[in-house]
């Protein structure tokens, strides 16, 4: 029976290293996006507030 | 296999957390234009016969530009045809509510007004209608923005708001640019 994660010749189990490897929040990524996104809503917030709400009314 | 996911599913969720938050700012400030501020697309829904505008009904010639009605409401009626506006130029005053009636002759058009949050299609056989307030007086552009034709670039018209002192309707109620 083969495990559908590990691919075929990998060891049972995983060393202490691998481990600590795979344990490793990828923070650096999560703070590209973070600053990605919020770059993404100050745009959206600028035009929002000096642009579209200026502009009055319509319905 | 040991589970490195107790650690991975906690940022995990926090992004989750980033993620639906930044929607859900977006989203309430929207929900916020739109029933505090009355900032809604425009969403009338009249039908008539595009064929006929120019014989019966709002939108003969007579009736066409700016005109303050019995009740005190300025509205200003527009044809938009194949590849003009009619009329091409139309007065409405500063810091009142003004509705703006556009039907189409012939194919789809679109218009805006610039400076302005006005912006609507116009399409043959319904008649868009947009209320606003004009915040500042000029000569604002108001071209034709959905693609109708050869003519489409050269199809625009004027709207010129005036200080409310300026704006003086006739008898009749109507109001034109003059010369």
């Amino acid at each position: 029976m083969s495990d559908p994660i590990l691919p075929a010749g990998a060891p049972e189990r995983l060393n202490q290293q691998q481990l600590q490897a795979l344990r490793a929040v990828p923070s650096g990524a999560f703070a590209l996006s973070g600053v990605a996104v919020l770059l993404l809503l100050v745009a959206w917030l600028l035009i929002y507030l000096v642009l579209y709400l200026p502009r009055g009314m319509v319905g | 296999m040991a589970s490195a996911e107790p650690d991975i599913e906690p940022a995990e969720l926090r992004w989750a957390w980033v993620a639906l938050g930044s929607a859900g700012i977006i989203f309430a400030l929207t929900l916020f234009a739109a029933l505090a501020l009355q900032r809604n697309p425009p969403s009338n829904l009249e039908r008539l016969d595009p064929k006929t505008l120019h014989l019966t009904g709002e939108f003969t010639e007579p009736n066409l530009g700016t005109r303050v009605e019995a009740n005190g409401r300025v509205t200003t009626r527009i044809v938009a045809t194949q590849f003009a506006f009619v009329p091409q130029c139309v007065v409405v005053p500063e810091g009142r509510e003004v509705t703006l009636r556009l039907s189409s002759a012939d194919v789809i058009h679109g218009i805006l007004v610039t400076g302005t949050n006005v912006n609507t299609m116009v399409v043959p056989g319904y008649v868009a209608q947009v209320h606003t307030v004009f915040q500042h007086t000029g000569d604002l552009l108001m071209p034709c923005h959905e693609f109708c034709g050869l003519g489409h670039s050269q199809m625009y018209a004027r709207v010129r708001v005036v200080p409310q002192n300026e704006f003086r309707p006739d008898a009749q109620g109507r109001a034109n640019c003059g010369p």
